[in-house]
């Protein structure tokens, strides 16, 4: 996180974005551009550039992200593999709702879809395989589980998690200024709310 | 500029940057090249909207005077029912009505003077179709939409429009076969991924010994290839990280999905290769059943082999527009 904040702060002609991941990170550039300045490989250039930047990085203090409340519906109708994640962890689904709201999570990247965040890190107890073959259709707002990991799609998109329950809040918005509403080094709490609550708060108005 | 008819068809630019911690992929133009001499044939920037068809039967007409030009593959293009040929500037009148129309199928480009006037989102006018946004009304293109044009040309444009209004002129302004892009090769270039190392000796023979079919299961995404499976030495989860257009992700069945235009931003499958950007205009329009071959060269030959082919696009565009002004 500090290395991207520094890559943002001083780029070079022919940056185009920075990404990160778990635990990498990965610049884009345009290749031609940045021969245009160096008149040399622009993967050396690159390369040494990135090694001198990092190299200066003194504090790995991390800024701090937002902490975020997300409301989730655990009813079985939005959570179509809650049972069956259940019965494979040996729990009852009221054990694995507990587990799943019991503490906060960090927002370790976005990706896979716009808004897409994979949070972390779970129980234990809730560690549970993709799903062997992965559904055709997850409904945006969908919150699953794969692996020591839990997210949320933001779109209606196919998807092997594990769904446990559904999200009322709108993740990914083209008209905001900010359009994912989590970021990489936010942290998220779930709560649960009832099926009357989710109706009320529904921001997806198709479903 | 109105659609009377299309199949698979949308909006794209060269994409949009600077948004993957959002999950927003670049995506833009399967065949980079193909879109870019079209544009420069009519007298766009490079980042001028333009129609990629991917298939089906295209089918528009004009409202007014338009300078456009078709390019691509695996299609052929009509204006009034006469043929008009790829790779060339051409004029459609107010009243013409112009089809691109599927043979063995690709991608096809439709570039007019101006691009396309459609407000970019994330500054870009590439349609984004997961999340439903950019190009026209995030979505693909559909029967009836109307897409907005320039109104003025600009001087170069109305130079090459003062050319091809006279009739002998009419088809003399070709690019050179030199300049039209060689899709025929069947030899896709690699650089060696992340996990090269992590298959067996036998799978990094056959990734380059043997021929990959390419399969139906071929969109915006992805292509997924059917060949001789390609295994781990030892199977293990790996973490995600980024991917990009060109990534040769291994699915646990062993085949090959090459990753393209719209693929997600992060993966977690091994990646036994990189395909070179310079060669992904070729495997973008590659058809399925088409056989594949791999051909792996090390990453100073990639760069070297893209920053040539950048300086010769460059030097074109520059004498293209030299010749018009």
């Amino acid at each position: 996180m500090a290395l991207m904040q520094a890559i943002s702060q001083h780029t070079f002609p022919g940056f185009r974005d920075v990404s990160i991941a778990f635990n990498s990170l990965t610049v884009f550039f345009d290749p031609w551009e940045v021969y245009q300045h160096t008149q040399s490989s622009p993967l050396e250039f690159v390369t040494t550039w990135l090694q001198n930047l990092a190299s200066i990085i003194t504090s790995t203090s991390i800024v701090s992200g937002k902490e975020h409340l997300i409301p989730v519906c655990y009813d079985p109708s939005y959570g179509p593999d809650l049972a069956t994640l259940a019965a494979y962890q040996g729990l009852d689904t009221e054990e694995v709702i507990r587990l799943h709201t019991s503490q906060v999570y960090y927002v370790f990247m976005v990706g896979f879809s716009p808004g897409f965040p994979y949070l972390g890190i779970l129980p234990d107890a809730l560690d549970t395989p993709r799903k062997a073959s992965p559904a055709l259709s997850v409904p945006a707002g969908s919150v699953g589980i794969a692996g020591k990991q839990t997210g949320i799609y933001p779109f209606n998109t196919p998807g092997g998690w594990n769904i446990i329950g559904r999200t009322p809040m709108k993740l990914f918005n083209i008209g905001d200024t900010n359009p994912c509403l989590l970021k990489a080094g936010d942290t998220v709490r779930f709560t649960r709310i009832d099926r009357q609550t989710f109706l009320y708060l529904n921001q997806y108005e198709d479903s | 500029m109105r659609i009377l008819k299309t199949g698979i068809a949308s909006i794209q630019d060269l994409g949009r940057e600077g948004y993957r911690n959002m999950g927003i992929v670049r995506g833009g133009v399967m065949d980079p090249l193909a879109a870019q001499l079209g544009n420069m044939l009519v007298a766009n920037t490079d980042q001028a909207a333009v129609a990629e068809v991917a298939a089906g039967l295209f089918s528009v007409s004009f409202n007014k005077t338009q300078l456009i030009a078709i390019t691509g593959s695996g299609y052929r293009a009509t204006l009034n029912e006469q043929a008009l040929p790829f790779w060339q500037p051409a004029l459609a009148e107010a009243g013409d009505t112009l089809q691109i129309i599927p043979e063995k199928g690709g991608m096809a480009y439709l570039s007019v003077h101006g691009g396309f006037r459609i407000a970019p989102v994330l500054g870009s006018r590439s349609t984004n179709l997961v999340a439903g946004f950019g190009g026209l009304h995030g979505r693909l293109l559909q029967q009836g939409d109307e897409l907005p044009l320039a109104i003025m040309p600009e001087p170069v444009a109305e130079k090459i429009i003062r050319f091809l209004s006279t009739k002998e002129n009419v088809n003399r302004r070709r690019l050179a076969p030199s300049a039209i892009p060689d899709y025929s090769r069947q030899s896709i270039r690699f650089v060696p991924g992340h996990e090269y190392g992590s298959f067996t000796t036998d799978s990094r023979r056959a990734v380059e010994a043997e021929a990959f079919e390419l399969t139906t299961i071929a969109n915006r995404m992805g292509y997924r290839l059917k060949g001789q499976p390609l295994y781990l030495d030892m199977q293990r989860e790996l973490i995600s990280t980024a991917v990009v257009p060109g990534t040769m992700q291994v699915s646990p069945d062993g085949q090959v999905l090459v990753l393209m235009a719209d693929a997600q931003t992060a993966g977690g499958y091994p990646r036994i290769g990189q395909v070179i950007a310079a060669d992904l205009p070729l495997l973008a329009q590659k058809t399925a059943g088409s056989q594949i071959r791999f051909t792996a060269i090390n990453l100073a030959d990639a760069e070297n082999t893209w920053l040539a082919r950048e300086s010769q696009l460059r030097s074109l565009i520059k004498d293209y527009n030299l010749h018009f002004s």
